[in-house]
């Protein structure tokens, strides 16, 4: 039992406490104290380079905004490693250890258990690296600052059906989220547009033989085949379709822009025809141009990758939101951010819609002689 | 003729399972030890030849001698260093079997730390593709079954010609009358473990040749397929499980004929459980396993 004089003591300690800390509360208005935004993303194993990229980009925007005068941003990183279980403990570490006043995320499995939570919390969470049709409406709280795949695919069947001029296509794909949505999504759009499905065909996450997939797949003669599948599985499926079905053209999706996929597909990757988001760093745009300067003196290398992108727009959308909120954050970010809609991006413009998703310009791509080569943009 | 193409996926993927059932019949049904690090060998043998491929640019013949090599050493360490100092101890089956698929689990991480996380392939010159009509073989279709039937060969020939060879076969069914005779078992179980695991990186070979990558994430696989190979080719005889595992192959590519793709390997594991609970023995087998897990 504490004695009458220790009980006062603690008492009066924790009466003291409360009102420093009630003293604080109003930080979040002052300029001098940074706001946090949290990158929570897969930083090791596979796809690490994605969620490097994304933190690359977010850094870009805070030092560009530090440099101008006015809120300073610091990011937070913490590894997901894209998967669920690591997600939900970063983000409890994020929300509850650094107390993070905007969260930037992805990994579609990763968002899904997370935006409930970030709800809950009030916290507005920026999906920056999950691309599944499921992220529409997933939470009042998350916005979505990269396309998503439906609308990726939508334009890539148009392409293919209206310019390329195919009618017949198949569909070979990872028996994951990630493939099942794509290849589902593009096989409705191409029909959609008048073509037909010869056949869809699924091999398991790690497959390295696809030699029945692509047999069953060659028998119905299709005029191009539609490859999904995570970078474990990627490169190979692509290299045994240009083995075992060598003059059938194949599309993809933007998980071909990356070092790891070309490295390990070698020549099988030339010819691929994919959609990504117009992300041009030699374009003539001051902005960008400032931006490429400010990322290649920083990281030594030239920045080709939207995802970079995505990292940079969410810091700089929820810059604007904040800077006309007077810096809160939680609900009124919220609405701002839904008040403002039309943000202006290092890809084009951002334009928000009622379910939080994104419509941005789209880049038709094909891959010659190992370099990623623009055939069009279209224009949501 | 997606039968036909189906067939001739099915010889290749077979001839590879061939080898995989081999590799798992040696050594089990010899030592009766349950050895899943085996796909620690296989993942590590074949990142040898990738190694030696890439960045000791050794020809691809010689990058694979090299990994057989290698593949034959870890085998022994495995019996020397991990299962035998267990049982001096008296460790029970289930103890050992914890400690291989710790010791495969080790191993598979080490190698996405070393190779990172994606798999890797190699360009290796095969001839070039055939065609028949509508069925196309590839390069490393056709040298696939050929090789794995002159590895197959060359090993039978060992089984049951050479001394070894047939003392060996001889562990199988009675360890304890070869003790009576002099024989030093211990040497004999380390000899399994290495031609055991000498197979493996002819299995991995032919893979690459094929075009597959090589994955850190493959070495389980092969370990179940081998092993399912073993039990569909009964235990007790080894060559029972080349034949199997060549009929393996053939099923699980035959299955995809008249089902959608996912379904394959679920189907040929159902239909060798429902052979094996009708015959016990596998095909080749002449009495039931005496071991416990």
């Amino acid at each position: 039992m504490t004695s009458p004089i220790k009980r006062r003591g603690i008492l009066s300690t924790g009466l003291v406490s409360a009102a420093l800390l009630a003293c604080g509360l109003p930080a979040s208005a002052q300029s001098d104290k940074p706001v946090k935004i949290g990158a929570l993303l897969g930083l090791s194993g596979l796809g690490s380079q994605i969620g490097q990229w994304i933190v690359n980009g977010a850094e870009i925007a805070a030092e560009q905004l530090a440099a101008s005068g006015g809120q300073k941003f610091t990011i937070v990183a913490e590894d997901s490693q894209w998967i669920p279980q690591k997600g939900v403990e970063g983000f409890n570490k994020l929300t509850n250890v650094d107390k993070v006043d905007v969260l930037l995320s992805g990994g579609s499995s990763v968002m899904q258990a997370i935006a409930p939570m970030a709800d809950e919390r009030k916290l507005v969470l920026v999906n920056v690296g999950a691309q599944s049709p499921n992220m529409a409406g997933i939470g009042k709280f998350t916005f979505s600052a990269m396309q998503l795949s439906d609308f990726d695919t939508s334009v890539l069947a148009k392409y293919a059906y209206n310019t390329l001029k195919y009618r017949k296509i198949a569909t070979l794909y990872v028996n994951n989220d990630t493939g099942k949505f794509n290849q589902a999504a593009l096989a409705d759009f191409f029909k959609a547009a008048g073509g037909t499905v010869t056949t869809q065909e699924a091999f398991k996450s790690n497959e390295t033989n696809y030699g029945v997939q692509i047999a069953k797949i060659r028998s119905t003669s299709p005029d191009a085949i539609y490859v999904v599948g995570t970078p474990a599985e990627l490169p190979f499926a692509v290299k045994q379709v240009r083995q075992f079905a060598p003059k059938v053209p194949v599309l993809s999706y933007a998980a071909v822009e990356s070092k790891d996929f070309m490295t390990a597909a070698g020549d099988s990757a030339n010819d691929i025809v994919y959609t990504t988001t117009a992300f041009d760093p030699d374009s003539k745009d001051p902005a960008v141009m400032s931006f490429v300067k400010a990322y290649e003196a920083k990281y030594k290398e030239k920045p080709t990758s939207p995802y970079i992108g995505y990292g940079y727009d969410a810091v700089m959308i929820v810059a604007q939101a904040m800077k006309q909120n007077g810096g809160a954050s939680g609900e009124p970010l919220r609405a701002r951010i839904y008040s403002i809609r039309r943000f202006p991006g290092i890809m084009g413009e951002n334009v928000f819609r009622d379910d939080g998703t994104v419509a941005k310009d789209i880049a038709v791509r094909k891959i010659e002689g190992g370099v990623f080569k623009t055939i069009t943009v279209v224009k949501p | 003729m997606l039968f036909v193409q189906l067939l001739v996926n099915g010889i290749f993927a077979g001839s590879i399972y061939a080898l995989l059932g081999l590799s798992f019949a040696t050594i089990f049904s010899t030592t009766k030890i349950w050895h899943f690090a085996q796909g620690a060998v296989y993942t590590l043998g074949a990142y040898v030849i990738l190694a030696a491929s890439l960045y000791g640019k050794l020809p691809f013949a010689l990058a694979t001698a090299l990994g057989i090599a290698a593949a034959a050493v870890l085998g022994v360490l495995s019996i020397v260093a991990l299962y035998r100092p267990l049982q001096r101890r008296g460790a029970s089956s289930l103890v050992m079997v914890m400690a291989s698929l710790g010791a495969m689990v080790i191993a598979d991480n080490l190698v996405v730390l070393g190779f990172g996380p994606t798999g890797y392939s190699i360009d290796v010159s095969v001839p070039a593709t055939l065609s028949f009509g509508p069925v196309l073989l590839t390069g490393g279709q056709m040298v696939a079954p050929v090789a794995a039937t002159i590895v197959v060969a060359l090993y039978l020939w060992f089984l049951f010609r050479s001394v070894h060879g047939r003392r060996m076969r001889a562990l199988i069914d009675n360890e304890e009358l070869l003790l009576l005779n002099g024989v030093d078992t211990g040497r004999l179980k380390m000899l399994a473990f290495a031609i055991g695991s000498a197979l493996l990186p002819c299995a991995a070979a032919l893979s690459i040749v094929s075009g597959s990558g090589i994955s850190p994430y493959f070495g389980i696989q092969a370990v179940l397929t081998g092993a399912m190979a073993m039990f569909f080719g009964g235990v007790d005889s080894i060559e029972g499980a080349a034949v199997a595992g060549l009929a393996l192959g053939i099923i699980e590519s035959l299955a995809a004929f008249i089902l959608p793709t996912e379904w394959q390997t679920a189907v040929t594991y159902a239909l060798i459980l429902l052979f094996l609970m009708v015959k016990p023995t596998g095909l080749f087998g002449r009495s039931l396993p005496k071991t416990t897990l």
